[in-house]
Order: structure tokens, then C-alpha cells, then sequence
């Protein structure tokens, strides 16, 4: 169970001037959520284990609202932290109970699309779907394609640096940001980039994609687009071994012939999708692969040709090709509705993120079954395989008490097991407060410290966002405890 | 300029030690393929071309680490044998760059629009900051979000943030080069003066038609190289286009005076000085090689 700072007794104390001050800078009483009710709905994100209530919740339309809120915030030493969607799954939106919540959900323009160019300029709370949807016609989309895509928002992406299945192909976001709209702690609003790739000097794009919302507020985001594929096909292989699948995995991909994404599920998450979705998966197999090729219609024969005769001599024994649009929606829809899905067959779960290298898929898978089995916890894994980015969920009853803390141990274990591989503890999920304490297991006191004085420069107050990323002992905020859940009751 | 009379080291640690115990500033370098670029650093040199050699290469990952002062040559007859290239293909300017060079001034090649700049590339570090710490970010694998994205955040720092020492980066398959060189490169290089514009593509006609010297252009014309027998405000003409421009040819006098790097709001210079205090926090790193004043 984690630990998080201790709520300012002196901010609390100042809640009702604060809230007072607040609704006059934001200018409309109906931005300013203050009653409990109301605020309970921004108590958790996707990592549901863990709730506290905030102290307000500050809604922004514009940035200058953004921008007045945090230098109010600077000015008077009052915990802040942006949110758009609140699903990520690392407790990276979860507030604290002296925080004041900036939703930024209101802003969800979009702004300018150039086809030209290939951009789009857009609010940070439009969700990763729209950008795509609106550009549809244009025969462009926007890459990266986190599962949540439907709802998460191009500014919590870039807070976290998401992922997604097709991000194999496409590359992630920090690869697809050309600028931002920035606004400091100290409310001054900052254009970084543009239209035009890459930036006159630092690399200031690469350090604020992936800070966590720790360093600034995001409120506009210019995207680089992509042409849209003549047609794109996934391929469903079943496997009766949940390795066999790995090895085809780290075989396709060493050839160099990398499809558009591999995503893999084992038996318990296959059973889970197939009855949540019915997509026809595979319930008798013990491992699936999703393997997406892309092109016109000759280099789809050929990819599948290729990917089909990978499968099957590493032991698939069912092998299905969407034939049409329809088909090819309805796999995905199963995949992209896994964690739903599994949520559905176990009261809770963990997902853990840790990335490996792909050759090493097989041993890793191995040792995160063997560490399930000796906690005593079934694990799903549903992963992005073909760059190595494994999801094992952890799933567990919360009503069984100490559970949590098990359930972490376990987790903690399999991303040791990751790290030793060469790889890391997460690859598109985020630190958030979920592995903050992990982080020493890759980086040593004076790496994690460097990262810090990052964080310092822009928030010498550690008011941002603040609990998360770094152990906190590591960040001199006293500890306090807040129970899961327990808060919330 | 000649390499000999400047600071080499073997090792990462002796570089960080040395570093470490500082009382004055050095200009950071790795090969000095790029010297020619940006305010001239007056203090002793400091380049990492003693650091040399691939240090892990696994070709079935496509992933490849070496030591910073290591050679694009040597890296590239290494993964010619695999029949595999580095992804990002940096403007050479007519010698042989170390790696660290390549990812600490980020300048993307030819085939950037789908291959990334080098930065897009880059998997992990390790760097020695201001301080003389000697550091590791990043890793070996392509997806990575485990704290704050270091590598990429020293990316196109010139050496004036830390000083890498190994890299890691994403290497690929031959058979997806494409090789794409740009017409009228040759003559604009001949010019005395050449600026590199990363632009929005749909300004490129307009700021080429407005421009009277020699052009060249990539990328679908989201890159121009133009070239001048005399300095132009071609700064001024990229940002009101929405671009930037770096000046990469010019005669020594005009560099001390006027600099070769995209001038800054005064917002940008800011958030780059933030960074100079966490990372070189006594200014030991190339000092103003950027901007006056960083």
C-alpha cells in the first residue's frame, strides 16, 4: 500500500478563501466544483485502487483560466494537478486531499487542421479518437492509439507519453508532438514549437512529453498527422503454448519485417474478451496473437503470406484473417475492451507495464507465470508484444484484507524480473504514484536527483502534481497515510 | 582548429572526474564536425572522441549502444554486416561525426519525415552533468516512460547541458532505406553563408520565392538550405513563417557577432535557462555557444 504526502493542514484550513478566490478568477460560479458530491467524481483514475477526494476542482475553458489558476496556486502554496480524462492506469490523476483538481475536459477544441502540413492543432482535453475522427476525410490519422483512445485525452498523452498497439509501426507520442501551448506554475503562457519539425535548440518538447504534468500545464497541442493506409488486416493466430507464442513473436520481429502492431493475450484474458465482446477469439488456445499488416491490397497478401507461414511454424494451431472491415473492427474491439473485459471476470486487477527486450519474451513470460503462481494470483497477460511491452494483470479481490499489499509485491517482483531482462518498469503507462517507489529500481539516488532538479527549476515549490514519479522520501515530503478506498467512505 | 589539442579521455569515469574538480569552463566537442557552428567558446577543449567503440549490438532487437566519440563510420561497417543502418542519416558536413555529436545537436537527415530526427532514435544515455556526476537515462528498449525522458530532454542541447558518453539507439533493417538527396545542395553549400529552415511546408514556396540567393530544399519542402554571399535576416524571415533556421555555414567574424541559432521568445529562453540550472548549474558547458547570456 502507498504512501502519500500528508495533506497541508494550513491549505485545508484555507479551503473556503481559496475556492472563493479561485471562482472569481475562473469569472463563472459553475466552473468551481466544491460540493462533495460533485468532487467525489474526480477522486480516482484508471487505478481505482486508490481514492482521495480533492480539495476543488477548478474546471478551465481557456488558458488564461489555466494560467490564472496555477500562478494563484504558486502565489499561495496550494497543491494543483491538471487532469483530462482520468484513465490513467498508473495513478497519475489521482489527487490528493488538499489538491486543487485543474480539469481541462471543457477544452476540448479542435483547433486548426492543415493538410498541407499534415497537423492538427488541438485543445489538450480532445480525446485521442477525435483528432482522428475529425481527419478522417482527409485520409490522415493521428498514431498513436492508447486502448483508452475513446475517452484519454491528447493532454494527458502527452503528460504520460502514451502508447498504443500500433505505436510498434508509428513510434509514440513524443515521436508525433511538433509543439505546445505551455503554461508555468508561474502562469506564464509559452508557444514551444509548431508546425515545422523539430525545434531551433533544447529539446524542450522532449522534456515536457512524459514529465507527468510535473513541470508545466499543457493546454494545446499541435500534432503531426499521418496518411491514413490503403487498408490494413489483422491476423489471429492461437497457440497451444502461451511461449510458442512469445518465440513467434520475437522470431517476426527479428526478421526486420516489423507489421503495424503484435499484441498478445493468454487463455485467461482470451475467456475474459471473448465473453465480454464475442469477437471470436480463440477460447480453446492457450495464447493468441494479433499480428496487423498495412499496405495496398498486394502488400497485404504478402505481409499475411509471411506472418501466417511465422505462426505456423511456431506451433499455431488456428489461424484466422479478417476478411472485412467488420471483422477486422471486431478483433480489435476485443482487444481494445481487455482490461473491460477482465475487469468483468475478477472484482480487481493490476496491470502492470514493464517492457523487455522481445527476444527475451518467452524467459520473462516464464517467470511472470511462476511469480503469479507462488503469490497465489491468476495473471491475464494482454500485451503490445511486438515491442516488448507486457501487461500481466494481476487480478485479485479487494474485499480480502492485506490483499493490496500482496498484489503489489507481486507486481513489484515481476518488474524487477523486467529490468534484469534489460528492460524497464513502464513503457507507456507512466510512473504516477503506482510505481513511484519502483523507480530505484533502475535509477540510482543522484540519476533520480537529476531528474528532481528538473522538476525543482520549474516548481521550486513542488506544488505540481507533486507525490508521484519520485519515492518520496526521495523528494523531502513527509509521508502520511491514505488508505485505498478508505478515504473515499 | 586541430583535434590534437584537445582533452581526450578513455573512460567516462576519468572524463566525470576530471569534470568533477573544474574551477572554469570548456568547450564540449565530440569530433568538431559542427565547430563551425554557433558563438565561439572561449575555453579549452574538452572532446569525447577518446571514448570510442560499440558496446552492446543485438541485432535480432535492433538496438545498438556505443560509446559516445565512436565514429557514424565505424558504427555503420558494424551494422553493414547485419545488413542493418542507423534510422536517422545527419548531415555529414563533409567529415566523419561522433555519435554523440549526432544526438547532442539533433539535426535530421534526408529521410527525417519517416525515419525521425535522431532523437526519435535515441533509446538511453549515459552523461556526465555539470556537476561532474556521472549519469544514466533511458534504456534499451523503444518503449520506455520511466521518469522523465532525460536522453531526449539533452537532445540538441550542443553540449551545453551535459556531456554524453554512451548511447543507445534503435537501429534498422536495411531494406527500408530510402535514399533521397536533395537537388541544388552542391552549390548553396558554396555560398559563405548557409542556413538549414525547418518550416511548415506550406510556406516553403513562399519564402523561397521571396529569397534571392541560391536554395535547395528536402523533406517535401519542410527543409531548405539556402545560401547567400552575405548574411541575410534569414532568422527573421523562418519565424515568420513559422519555422526556425540555423545559420551552418558563415565566415568566423560574422559568428561572434551575430551567432547562429533561431533567436527565442523571451518564454523559450526561460524554460532553456531552467534547464541549464539543472543540468550545469555553475555554466561549465560550452558557455553561450547558444544564446548570449546561456
Amino acid at each position: 500500500m502507498l504512501n502519500m504526502p500528508s495533506p497541508s493542514a494550513d491549505v485545508l484550513a484555507r479551503r473556503d478563501t481559496i475556492a472563493r478566490d479561485l471562482r472569481e478568477l475562473l469569472g463563472d460560479e459553475e466552473l468551481l466544483i466544491t460540493s462533495s458530491n460533485e468532487l467525489k467524481g474526480y477522486e480516482t483514475d484508471g487505478l481505482a485502487c486508490y481514492r482521495t477526494v480533492p480539495m476543488l476542482v477548478a474546471l478551465a475553458e481557456t488558458t488564461e483560466q489555466v494560467a490564472a489558476v496555477l500562478k494563484y496556486c504558486n502565489d499561495n502554496g496550494v497543491p494543483v494537478m491538471a487532469r483530462g480524462a482520468g484513465t490513467s492506469l498508473a495513478g497519475g490523476a489521482l489527487p490528493q486531499l488538499d489538491t486543487v483538481v485543474l480539469g481541462l475536459s471543457k477544452m476540448n477544441e479542435i483547433l486548426d487542421v492543415n493538410t498541407e502540413n499534415q497537423t492538427a492543432r488541438v485543445q489538450a482535453g480532445v480525446t485521442n479518437k477525435n483528432i482522428s475522427v475529425a481527419v478522417d476525410d482527409l485520409g490522415l490519422f493521428y498514431a498513436p492509439d492508447p486502448s483508452s483512445q475513446i475517452a484519454c485525452t491528447i493532454g494527458g498523452n502527452v503528460a504520460m507519453n502514451s502508447g498504443g498497439a500500433h505505436c510498434l509501426k508509428y513510434g509514440v507520442t513524443t515521436n508525433h508532438i511538433l509543439g505546445v501551448k505551455f503554461v508555468t506554475m508561474q502562469g506564464e503562457i509559452i508557444n514551444i514549437g509548431g508546425e515545422a519539425f523539430d525545434l531551433p535548440s533544447y529539446d524542450l518538447l522532449g522534456m515536457i512529453v512524459g514529465a507527468e504534468g510535473q513541470l508545466g500545464v499543457v493546454t494545446e497541442v499541435t500534432v503531426r498527422l499521418m496518411e491514413k493506409p490503403e487498408d490494413a488486416r489483422p491476423l489471429l493466430a492461437g497457440f497451444d503454448s502461451a511461449l510458442d507464442a512469445g518465440a513467434c513473436v520475437a522470431a517476426i520481429m527479428a526478421t526486420g519485417r516489423t507489421p503495424v502492431a503484435i499484441e498478445f493475450m493468454d487463455r485467461p484474458a482470451i475467456i475474459a474478451c471473448e465473453r465480454f465482446t464475442g469477437a471470436g477469439y480463440p477460447v480453446e488456445a492457450q495464447a493468441l496473437l494479433i499480428i496487423e499488416v498495412e499496405g495496398n491490397e498486394e502488400e497485404i497478401r504478402e505481409e499475411l503470406e509471411f506472418v501466417e507461414g511465422m505462426a505456423r511454424a511456431h506451433g499455431a494451431v488456428s489461424i484466422r484473417v479478417a476478411e472485412d472491415f467488420a471483422s477486422a473492427e471486431n478483433i480489435w474491439k476485443g482487444r481494445k475492451s481487455a482490461f473491460g473485459a477482465v475487469g468483468q471476470i475478477s472484482p480487481d486487477y493490476l496491470c502492470m507495464d514493464g517492457t523487455i527486450p522481445v527476444t527475451k519474451l518467452p524467459e520473462v513470460l516464464e517467470q511472470v507465470y511462476a511469480i503469479g503462481e507462488r503469490y497465489g494470483f491468476e495473471i491475464a497477460n494482454i500485451f503490445h508484444a511486438g515491442d516488448g511491452n507486457m501487461h500481466p494483470l494481476i487480478m485479485y479481490d479487494s474485499h480480502q484484507p492485506g490483499v493490496l499489499d500482496e498484489v503489489e509485491a507481486c507486481g513489484a517482483e515481476i518488474l524487477k524480473a523486467c529490468v534484469d531482462a534489460g528492460g524497464c518498469i513502464t513503457g507507456e503507462h507512466g510512473v504516477g504514484i503506482e510505481k513511484r517507489d519502483h523507480m530505484p529500481l533502475m535509477f540510482t539516488p543522484a540519476e533520480l536527483d537529476q531528474m528532481k532538479a528538473v522538476k525543482r527549476q520549474f516548481d521550486p515549490q513542488w506544488l505540481l502534481n507533486g507525490g508521484k514519479v519520485f519515492p518520496l522520501d526521495e523528494v523531502g515530503i513527509p509521508a502520511g497515510q491514505i488508505s485505498p478506498r478508505a478515504v473515499a467512505a | 582548429m586541430t583535434q590534437t589539442d584537445a582533452l581526450t579521455f578513455d573512460t567516462p569515469e576519468a572524463m566525470a572526474a576530471f569534470i568533477r574538480d573544474l574551477d572554469h569552463p570548456i568547450a564540449v566537442e565530440g569530433a568538431g564536425t559542427k565547430a563551425g557552428i554557433g558563438f565561439p567558446v572561449d575555453a579549452p577543449r574538452l572532446s569525447t572522441t577518446g571514448l570510442t567503440g560499440i558496446t552492446y549490438f543485438e541485432p535480432k532487437e535492433f538496438v545498438l549502444g556505443a560509446m559516445a566519440g565512436t565514429r557514424l563510420s565505424v558504427l555503420e561497417a558494424a551494422l553493414a554486416e547485419h545488413d542493418l543502418i542507423l534510422p536517422f542519416d545527419p548531415p555529414r558536413f563533409g567529415a566523419d561525426p561522433t555519435l554523440g555529436g549526432v544526438m547532442a545537436t539533433n539535426i535530421g537527415g534526408a529521410e527525417r519525415e519517416s525515419m525521425g530526427a535522431p532523437r526519435d532514435n535515441l533509446l538511453g544515455a549515459q552523461y556526465i552533468n555539470g556537476k561532474g556526476e556521472l549519469l544514466k537515462a533511458g534504456g534499451r528498449v523503444v518503449k520506455n516512460v520511466s521518469g522523465y525522458d532525460i536522453p531526449r530532454g539533452l537532445s540538441g542541447s550542443w553540449g551545453t547541458l551535459a556531456v554524453f558518453t554512451e548511447l543507445t539507439v534503435k537501429v534498422l533493417p536495411k531494406a527500408r532505406a530510402v535514399d533521397q538527396h536533395a537537388d541544388g545542395l552542391e552549390p548553396v553549400w558554396a555560398q559563405d553563408f548557409v542556413w538549414r529552415v525547418s518550416l511548415p511546408r506550406d510556406q516553403a514556396k513562399a519564402l523561397t520565392q521571396a529569397w534571392t540567393g541560391l536554395a535547395a530544399q528536402q523533406w517535401d519542402g519542410a527543409l531548405l538550405w539556402l545560401g547567400a554571399d552575405a548574411p541575410q535576416d534569414v532568422h527573421a524571415m523562418a519565424a515568420r513563417a513559422g519555422g526556425h533556421a540555423l545559420l551552418v555555414q558563415s565566415p568566423a567574424s560574422h559568428r561572434a557577432t551575430d551567432g547562429c541559432f533561431q533567436p527565442l521568445d523571451a518564454g523559450n529562453i526561460t524554460l532553456h535557462r531552467l534547464l541549464k540550472n539543472a543540468f550545469d548549474p555553475d555554466r561549465r558547458f560550452n558557455p553561450e555557444r547558444l544564446y548570449r547570456g546561456l
